[in-house]
């Protein structure tokens, strides 16, 4: 076709649309746009949201708690008792499982699997142990209500450890060195093991196990860096703690994602009992959580107001548990300190990704036993990414010395 | 949707769609049931027919609280009577060969908290459920008889695949884009207008301690004995309770409940007052919050026939 002359080809333009116009200004909004979410989204925090910061950084974590019911809580021999055995398979039925089993130091004390496997296969995930000692109850339906009764459980279940207490109390009675670390703290063994002494031994045993396990405290990450940063008032310092796309997933946290309702103090758990309308795992019916969990505990010899419990007058979280309906399917809160970790997530590990759980919680489905608590947070995509990636920032080495991480000689 | 068709009401023991509700009936006891397929349809509930084969969990909640203490046995029969909708317990007691005909079944079993069952359906067809048990002291058997039909729903596939086609088609005809997320949304400018020009405070009501209240007849003096208060730590408050005229009152039941309005759960402890002295103190023990944001607590006062109330709002 042969082309107009120039004067004649603009005028023939001016009823049309003008394209690289149009595209130059979408172009521009759209950068626009994106600076604009930029600042928006690093805008400086409120009152509020500092104040939330600080209670959730590690620093505002007090000291690790003494367990009142157990009287060598705090007592370093203990420790070493217990540490020794935390890590000796000779404390199971078949004389090759031990704490570390489930919970191996090297990955924050959990296993990695949806359900841990033993002797036998645990309907469970392997909460992980760092922090358990600010933790009023323990097991994901919170039926032990201190970490030395809890450490009595699995080393009787079928399904774990499945040993039985006669067979443990006769260990140490006859390994020379745990009987002497026993008779250090517990006074002298019992020579004539009737049940009664074989109950106390055991309790004894759990209460060592104890001792070691409050010493499991997490380390700082790079989250609490920014806070205390942001604290100081230091800017360069706040942006070498976590990256823009961090920042942006902790405003989310903050807000839109509701996240501090549950996961809220140092730890980032409440240690309370929520039903997040969990689906359940293949081939079981839904896990009933806290409600029989409670009945276990309140039923429990080896509870705060029991005769092993060196303080059974302090027991007010166990003498006024909240029971009722919204226990149904609930349970307990983990932190999020721990979380490349504590893959897969959830009490029986149903769900394998951060970003599946990001998803479960934004969609916050109808729970099918009792009421999901939760409700549909409607992030977009891209908010969904940018709190996995602050969820990311929460990971940081556990603050515990080598040798209790190790198995000891 | 097949979950959403209203059936009908079973006058002996059935499962009907009321309200939201999917309600069986086992004699008088009433219970909220339905069934998952977890693995194909995820958090669905269906009342009635079931769409696919494969793994069915059937929950029993109970509304009614004794069935909590009674055993409930549960079978699924394949539908032999060909009555279909029609079925009745007694057209059920005169299946000659009930076991012949039984796909499913749960010996009686005590479920205090709630009933939950799991069955991998293998064939498509008419089935019955029949729920039954005897109470403990009187010997009554109660009974619920419901069928329903499993794998003759329309594959979730489908489903998809014509909302695709529906929403294309509605794209296509109204020649509309998805509207953008706006740049500068009015809300937050209005947000940040109204933060600008009200006051800041986070809450209306929000109560200092110690507090005084005034009911009719009384007058409460609340102290938490944790301040400030803070989340996560379980406390007692000291509460005084007095009439009007400044006289101590002796052998009141002082109750507590609380929750967050914004959302539906309450304390997550259940306090209790756990002393009278003589001087009109009582102390609340239990008290828990686990969360942060605003609280709504209620005291109520029952004394001599006389039951009041305060309201309190805290923030955290």
């Amino acid at each position: 076709m042969k082309r107009r002359s120039g004067g004649n080809a603009r005028q023939s333009m001016q009823g049309a649309v003008s394209y690289p116009w149009v595209i130059f200004l979408l172009l521009l909004l759209v950068v626009v746009g994106f600076w604009w979410d930029r600042q928006y989204t690093l805008r400086p925090w409120s009152t509020a949201e500092r104040a939330l910061l600080e209670s959730m950084r590690l620093a505002a974590l007090p000291s690790s708690p003494l367990d009142p019911t157990n009287r060598v809580s705090g007592d370093l021999r203990a420790a070493e008792l217990g540490h020794r055995l935390f890590f000796d398979p000779r404390l199971s039925g078949n004389g090759q499982v031990s704490c570390a089993t489930c919970h191996q130091p090297q990955r924050g004390f959990t296993d990695g699997l949806p359900r841990s496997v033993a002797v036998g296969q645990s309907k469970r995930n392997a909460p992980s142990l760092i922090a358990v000692a600010y933790s009023p109850w323990l097991y994901w339906d919170g039926r032990k209500d201190s970490l030395w009764s809890q450490a009595l459980s699995p080393l009787e279940d079928p399904a774990e450890h499945a040993g039985n207490r006669v067979q443990y109390v006769d260990l140490i009675g006859a390994d020379l060195s745990y009987r002497k670390a026993y008779e250090e703290l517990f006074g002298p063994f019992p020579e004539l093991l009737q049940d009664a002494e074989v109950d106390k031994v055991f309790a004894n045993l759990g209460k060592a196990i104890g001792a070691y396990e409050r010493l499991l405290l997490p380390g700082p990450s790079r989250f609490d860096d920014y806070v205390d940063a942001l604290l100081a008032d230091d800017a360069e310092r706040q942006r070498r703690s976590l990256t823009p796309q961090e920042r942006k997933g902790l405003r989310v946290f903050l807000g839109k994602g509701n996240c501090t309702q549950c996961h809220n103090g140092p730890l980032l758990t409440n240690n309370a009992f929520h039903n997040t309308g969990v689906l359940s795992s293949p081939g079981v019916i839904p896990d009933k959580g806290r409600s029989p969990g409670l009945r276990q505990v309140r039923a429990d010899a080896f509870n705060c107001i029991g005769r092993f419990s060196d303080a059974q007058t302090e027991c007010a979280e166990l003498r006024f548990a909240k029971d009722g309906p919204e226990m149904l399917g609930a349970f307990r809160t983990p932190s999020l300190r721990n979380l490349q970790d504590t893959a897969p997530y959830m009490h029986a590990g149903q769900l394998e990704t951060l970003a599946d759980v990001i998803a479960h919680y934004d969609t916050a489905a109808d729970a099918m036993l009792g009421h999901n608590e939760a409700k549909p947070l409607n992030l977009w995509p891209w908010e969904r990414r940018r709190l996995e990636a602050f969820l990311h920032s929460l990971q940081a080495p556990p603050a515990i010395a080598d040798r209790w991480l190790q198995t000891p000689p | 949707m097949l979950w959403a068709a209203p059936s009908l009401t079973w006058a002996h023991g059935g499962v009907s769609f009321e309200d939201d509700q999917c309600l069986i009936q086992v004699g008088f006891f009433r219970g909220h049931f339905t069934a998952f397929q977890p693995r194909s349809r995820g958090h669905t509930q269906f009342c009635e027919d079931l769409p696919e084969i494969g793994e069915t969990v059937f929950v029993l909640e109970y509304l009614h609280d004794g069935l909590a203490d009674l055993p409930l046995e549960f079978r699924i029969i394949r539908d032999v009577t060909g009555l279909g909708r029609f079925v009745r317990w007694d057209d059920v007691l005169a299946i000659e060969d009930l076991d012949a005909a039984t796909v499913f079944h749960q010996q009686p079993l005590l479920e205090p908290d709630a009933y939950a069952v799991i069955h991998t359906f293998k064939e498509a067809g008419d089935y019955v459920g029949i729920v039954t048990t005897r109470h403990p002291d009187t010997g009554i058997l109660y009974t619920a008889v419901f069928p329903f039909a499993v794998g003759e729903g329309v594959p979730i596939a489908w489903i998809v695949g014509a909302l695709v086609l529906l929403l294309l088609a509605g794209l296509v005809m109204t020649r509309r884009l998805l509207p953008a997320r706006p740049l500068v949304p009015v809300q937050m400018v209005l947000a940040g207008l109204a933060l600008w020009i009200l006051p800041t405070g986070e809450a209306r009501g929000q109560e200092t301690f110690p507090l005084v209240a005034t009911t009719d007849h009384f007058e409460l003096r609340i102290a938490p004995q944790l301040w400030p208060l803070r989340i996560n730590q379980i406390h007692a408050w000291d509460v005084y309770l007095l009439t009007r005229d400044g006289t101590p009152v002796q052998g009141a039941e002082i109750s507590l409940l609380g929750g967050m309005p914004a959302h539906d759960h309450g304390l997550p402890t259940s306090p209790l007052s756990t002393q009278r002295p003589a001087d009109g103190h009582y102390l609340l023990e239990g008290m828990k919050f686990h969360m942060n944001g605003s609280w709504e607590i209620t005291i109520t006062v029952r004394v001599d026939g006389v039951a009041e109330t305060v309201v309190l709002a805290l923030t955290l």
